[in-house]
């Protein structure tokens, strides 16, 4: 099992790290963070699938540590509520020239997504921005995938609600 | 829709530079040649008497290196509070996926029970188990009691009667605790009182199921009647002994070190109708008591640990202390 499984960890590490940077960062609207934050889903992948243990679906597993580690981070840096936090809004903290141009890219998204509460918030994301089915979905955050599929339909609908103004 | 599908290419753009990617990777690598992979059959060794506290450091180191911090953060939570869905339905559910024998998810199953008891006396005290709480718990535990004896009684053999035996105990010792709870909190008195009663029932029943797999372990014929009675008279002693140096802390309260003590008298009763049974070299008979003698003990201990832990001496009310990680 071992350097093969090695490189196939490495390889999902290729074709998944982005997505996730993208996911965290639609998260914590911070890009450093954001980076550690992927280093460490995928180290404690690392740790499960090195411990023996088998994973069905790699993407989906992923996903789950994300939000896992997510989480986590968000209660250590805010003793607030989350609710409180979307409503005084909050800006990412990179500064470099490089990313300005990136920034201006995300805000939009940000913008829209802090208009949702974080339950709805968190499945646009997965859904629209990460590409994942409603089963994965599912499957990285331990609901059904009914409930995945009709709190979908709800966040869509209360986004063009709040935003009917913006879409022809 | 346009103008979200807009938005969305938009911020598909945001990705790592290839730098970055590299260095999170050249990071990750070192991690994985710090952790290199183990045999499967390096992981999970049980011993052949298998305490229930042996196990719960087992799970939690792998997954703790998991998860890292947030099974500290949410694992203090109680029914109503901010991070206990996050605590029940994403951390605990994680560490179910490191279980794989019968007997392992047994004893996850108990311990995913006496969770639910420690919330339910921790918001006894601080006056918060309502009768909604109070139901609310109730459920959860009848359903991991339930998926406890699916388990359970899978696998007849020694170690299953340790985990049936200890799981009596703590329902035992935690229907004592609460016990405790309601002379000082008389307002919870309804919630309490019901809960008490199901944990009652369900110890009966634990009893039931473990002597019938006692008698069934009893029946295989690789088991030597002999030494598995003096086996379970070793460790029926050896408890006791825990339970004793337990006690001679200093900071144990009087009133614990006595009503523990008689505990362990009707432990160490049956350990002496066990030691008669095995002169007569009535094995079967022996080797029941010493159990019975061991659960005793088993639940002195709990208890014990319990009553200090929430510091349920006379007297005062005590605070409902800040989250803390449970063992």
């Amino acid at each position: 099992m071992s350097a093969n499984s090695q490189e196939e960890f490495l390889e999902a590490y290729e074709k998944y790290s982005d997505a996730l940077f993208r996911h965290c960062y639609f998260r914590v609207y911070d890009r450093e963070m954001a980076k550690d934050l992927v280093q460490e889903i995928f180290c404690k992948t690392w740790s499960y699938i090195s411990a023996g243990k088998e994973v069905d679906n790699f993407r989906a597993f992923l996903y789950r540590v994300a939000h896992n580690v997510i989480v986590d981070e968000q209660r250590k840096r805010r003793p607030v509520s989350l609710e409180v936090l979307a409503e005084k809004g909050f800006t990412p903290k990179d500064d470099s020239s490089e990313t300005a141009e990136k920034l201006i890219l995300g805000k939009e998204l940000q913008d829209i997504l802090q208009s949702l509460e974080e339950d709805y918030r968190n499945l646009i994301i997965m859904r629209y921005l990460d590409g994942l089915t409603p089963k994965e979905i599912a499957d990285s955050l331990g609901l059904s995938e009914n409930v995945v599929s009709v709190r979908i339909h709800r966040g869509i609908k209360k986004l063009r609600e709040l935003h009917q103004h913006e879409y022809e | 829709m346009n103008k979200f599908e807009d938005i969305l290419q938009k911020a598909k753009q945001i990705s790592l530079s290839p730098q970055e990617k590299q260095h999170i990777r050249a990071e990750l690598e070192l991690f994985m040649r710090l952790h290199p992979q183990k045999a499967k059959q390096d992981v999970f060794v049980l011993k052949p008497f298998f305490a229930r506290f042996q196990f719960a450091p087992l799970a939690a180191a792998l997954v703790l290196l998991c998860i890292g911090g947030t099974s500290f953060a949410a694992e203090g939570a109680l029914p109503g509070d901010f991070l206990y869905p996050v605590k029940v339905g994403i951390n605990e559910e994680l560490q179910g996926f490191l279980i794989f024998s019968s007997e392992e998810k047994a004893e996850w199953k108990a311990t995913l029970a006496e969770r639910r008891l420690h919330e339910a006396e921790k918001l006894a005290l601080a006056g918060r188990l309502g009768a909604k709480e109070s139901a609310q718990i109730e459920k959860k535990l009848e359903h991991h009691v339930k998926g406890f004896r699916a388990q359970a009684g899978k696998k007849k053999s020694n170690t299953s009667i340790e985990i049936q035996s200890n799981f009596e105990a703590s329902l035992r010792a935690h229907e004592q605790i609460l016990s405790h709870i309601e002379t000082k909190q008389e307002k919870q008195k309804i919630g309490i009182d019901s809960l008490r009663s199901q944990l009652r029932t369900h110890a009966e029943e634990s009893d039931k199921a473990r002597t019938e797999t006692q008698e069934q372990v009893f029946l295989e014929e690789e088991v030597n009647p002999r030494q598995a009675s003096e086996g379970k008279l070793g460790a029926a002693e050896q408890k006791i002994e825990e339970v004793e140096r337990f006690l001679a802390r200093k900071q144990v309260s009087e009133s614990t070190r006595i009503e523990t003590q008689d505990k362990l008298l009707l432990a160490r009763e049956a350990i002496a109708r066990g030691r008669a049974a095995l002169d007569a070299e009535i094995f079967g008979k022996a080797f029941a008591n010493f159990q019975e003698g061991l659960r005793l003990a088993q639940e002195a201990k709990l208890f014990a640990e319990l009553k200090e832990k929430l510091q349920l001496n006379g007297g005062f009310l005590p605070k409902l202390e800040l989250p803390n990680v449970l063992p």
